[in-house]
């Protein structure tokens, strides 16, 4: 048993890496900050095993928690526990493994960034790492959102990790807007349920389902699923992941495999009986999860570019499993987490190696040729792209996905067309992931590329290839000990099943040599209404947020807008709130109309411009014009914040005029003195008045 | 004594008090300070004696003794500070020594 008390020690060195290389003030060399990242994301994984060893003797069933602290405020009692079941090993287990080649593989490929930006990037990834051990670990939910918000605000650090490319803040502003938005909901969602359950401990929330009304129920169970398949990027929170490529690649690596996006996941199967509980809910969950994963395999196909392509490959897989999860299979979705998490960290990997390689291009037709320039690496990938595709009974892919399938196709009356809607699903995975591997094992002419790598790089390669093979042995008892039941898979459903990747294969070679019905498709896919929800993001959240920033950032917010639309009238372009938007200089032609509306609506937003033109619009238009010149006006420039440089600045005044009172004059020492004497005088007068 | 001798003593010697104080205030000449501070402690002085001759009480007299014993100290090293003074400023003015001025 003492080996379990080791539990809430395993994200403390990750945590504290991050403390040494943040915040202390010494100065440390390029190797000692390697050694320090590295080391610090190693140490959880070798502090993990002895738990893990020990679990498997049979220390974790079902519902254990090892407690860490309980906060005594009056009637409530916040409990601070780590759950120590199946689910938390399996999670942990993942996430600690991949995390650690991870780290050691960024040791080489950071290696060559300034020393502060080096520091910088190992301090926010041990972060990272703690925050996700957090949230796997965590048994109460006040950890669980602790954990969850610290991947949120590294998640969008490490995407801005480049701060001078303007493409990779904004990619990361994006990511920290969507997912705020759904962890809003879940904050809402985990409020609610701590109000019906009385308690933080999760065990203790679960246990209380049964008796909360189902129409509270409901909204609870789909707040919380709002707010998981926002940070696990399901549709409609997809649109942040694939311009989160624009963070370095091990960021990506770590980012799309076993943390971040799987938080989404670990939490709906952490919540499971809740969910259990509200099936209309599991029904929306399942919905958007099979949605995700046939759409991203999709557009994953017709992607130029191998971040992109692993980014939509990710939010597909990622699919897979929630499919699994709102069909009340969560060891299945489990077990494809494990799986996926190393065959995509290993994908990831091997990608950046070959695309150092081909001049640091990410474009597909850029790897060309990289089975002669960097074998191993182009094997690698390979292995991980056949355990993504799911090539029958060699690959590990094959078994979970295998598994994600057969309980779709038990799940009851529509697990037919749900089937058949995976089973494509899992077709064009083989044919997006196969067109990598088929392009970058074609001949090239440009063969003279330096090698790049050594053993930091080789190592984890060597490792999460072996366990995207291997592992594939390991699906069956993992589903048993997370708790699922046996699937016995009809043979005729495998022998299809199994035909869906080879048939991807199959239309993935035809794609590589006729790349111009690609094209074809491509066009036609952009056409798509549902592939503007982007801009409608944009302009619903992203701007919104950029504006309140700009009003409450700088003490002239109001003006520059002001200004920057009086420019704008002038025809003259400025960076901005509405020129930098894509629809702005779409809709910007129509303002030069000088119609009634446009008089109305000059220097406006476009999407004002664009309701203003029924009579509704026009009325909503003119209300929030009154609110926001009477009521808002009064805030901006921000007066709160000057009333508080005001005050703050008065003080230095106030001690100017204090000191004249120091004449250095003896009579007015005296005089002072004597008025003290007076004062205390009236005062004990005062108080011992009858 | 009677209560209203009382009264008019303390009366007196509040009026002392006053003077002296506002001799301190007034002056500059660091000498007569020091001899308006002589004039404000007997008002005190002189409310101790009257006190304990209206109570009857010998505590009165021995607070005069040491109020006498310490004017006769505080003058000591007045007179000390005074010499001090002229030497250094070279004037018995009390302003002119305002090395705390803020």
């Amino acid at each position: 048993m003492s080996m379990i008390s080791l539990l809430p020690f395993v994200p403390v060195p990750a945590l504290v890496g991050f403390i040494v290389l943040s915040l202390t003030p010494a100065t440390l060399s390029r190797a000692v900050v390697i050694a320090i990242g590295v080391g610090a994301a190693v140490l959880p994984a070798i502090l993990f095993a002895p738990v893990a060893l020990s679990c498997l003797d049979g220390a974790c069933v079902s519902g254990a928690v090892v407690p860490i602290l309980s906060i005594d405020v009056g009637v409530f009692v916040a409990q601070i526990a780590m759950s120590l079941d199946p689910l938390s090993m399996v999670t942990g287990g993942t996430v600690a493994v991949v995390a650690a080649p991870v780290l050691i593989y960024s040791g080489a490929y950071m290696g060559s960034e300034p020393l502060p930006e080096l520091r910088r990037y190992f301090a926010l990834m041990n972060l990272f790492l703690a925050g996700m051990l957090a949230v796997v670990f965590a048994g109460d939910v006040i950890l669980l959102f602790l954990g969850w918000e610290t991947i949120g605000l590294c998640s969008f650090m490490l995407i801005a990790f480049y701060t001078k490319l303007p493409k990779a803040v904004s990619a990361g502003r994006k990511a920290l807007i969507t997912t705020r938005i759904a962890d809003t909901m879940l904050l809402a969602g985990l409020m609610m349920l701590f109000l019906s359950a009385g308690t933080t401990r999760l065990d203790g929330m679960l246990a209380a389902v049964p008796s909360i009304d189902p129409w509270r129920l409901a909204p609870i169970a789909g707040l919380i699923a709002l707010g998981a398949l926002g940070k696990s990027a399901q549709f409609p929170f997809h649109t942040w992941l694939p311009s989160a490529m624009a963070g370095p690649t091990p960021v990506s690596a770590l980012l799309h495999s076993a943390t971040m996006v799987a938080a989404g996941v670990i939490l709906l199967a952490r919540l499971a009986p809740l969910f259990a509980a509200a099936p209309e809910i599991s029904a929306m969950v399942a919905m958007l999860g099979i949605l995700t994963a046939a759409f991203g395999a999709l557009i994953a196909v017709i992607q130029p570019d191998i971040k992109k392509l692993l980014a939509f490959s990710t939010m597909s897989q990622i699919g897979f499993m929630v499919l699994a999860l709102g069909l009340g299979a969560p060891a299945v979705a489990l077990a494809h987490f494990a799986i996926h998490a190393a065959f995509k960290s290993l994908l990831f990997l091997s990608a950046g190696v070959m695309s150092h390689a081909s001049g640091g291009s990410t474009a597909i037709e850029a790897l060309r040729g990289a089975r002669y320039r960097q074998p191993w690496a182009f094997w690698s990938f390979a292995i991980g792209a056949a355990s993504l595709a799911g090539l029958p009974v060699i690959t590990a892919g094959w078994y979970s996905k295998e598994a994600v399938l057969a309980a779709v196709w038990s799940s009851g009356p529509w697990g037919v067309p749900l089937w058949l809607l995976a089973a494509i699903a899992a077709m064009l995975t083989a044919t997006y992931a196969f067109r990598v591997v088929f392009i970058a094992g074609s001949q090239s002419a440009d063969l003279a590329a330096p090698p790049w790598g050594g053993l930091a790089v080789l190592v984890p390669l060597v490792v999460l290839a072996t366990v995207a093979v291997v592992g594939g042995l390991s699906v069956g008892a993992l589903i048993s000990f997370a708790g699922g039941p046996p699937e016995d898979i009809p043979l005729l459903l495998a022998l299809l099943g199994a035909a869906a990747p080879i048939l991807g294969v199959l239309l993935a070679r035809r794609f590589v040599r006729r790349p111009r019905e690609l094209e074809r498709i491509a066009a036609r896919l952009r056409h798509v209404r549902a592939f503007r929800i982007e801009i409608l993001y944009y302009y619903y959240f992203v701007r919104r947020f950029r504006h309140v920033a700009t009003v409450l950032g700088n003490a002239e917010g109001t003006e520059a807008v002001a200004q920057a639309a009086a420019l704008r009238r002038e025809d003259i372009d400025v960076p901005g709130t509405v020129a930098d938007d894509p629809a702005a200089r779409a809709f910007g032609v129509d303002a030069t109309k000088p119609d009634f509306i446009a008089r109305v609506t000059d220097g406006q937003t476009p999407m004002v411009r664009l309701v203003s033109g029924d009579p509704v619009g026009r009325i909503l238009i003119a209300v929030a014009r009154v609110f926001v010149g009477s009521f808002v006006a009064r805030f901006s420039p921000d007066q709160i914040d000057r009333a508080w440089m005001g005050f703050a600045g008065g003080f230095g005044h106030a001690w100017a005029q204090a000191r004249r009172i120091q004449t250095g004059r003896v009579r007015d020492h005296s005089l002072w003195i004597a008025l003290g004497c007076v004062g205390l005088l009236l005062f004990a007068w005062g108080t011992s008045w009858r | 004594m009677t209560g209203s001798d009382l009264i008019a003593m303390m009366i007196l010697a509040a009026g002392l008090f006053a003077i002296g104080l506002f001799g301190v205030l007034a002056r500059r000449g660091i000498m007569f300070q020091l001899v308006a501070l002589e004039v404000a402690l007997s008002g005190p002085a002189l409310g101790f004696v009257a006190a304990g001759a209206y109570h009857a009480d010998p505590q009165g007299q021995g607070m005069f003794i040491l109020v006498l014993t310490l004017a006769a100290a505080e003058v000591a090293v007045g007179l000390a500070l005074f010499l001090r003074i002229r030497r250094i400023a070279g004037s018995d003015d009390s302003d002119v020594i305002s090395g705390m001025k803020g």
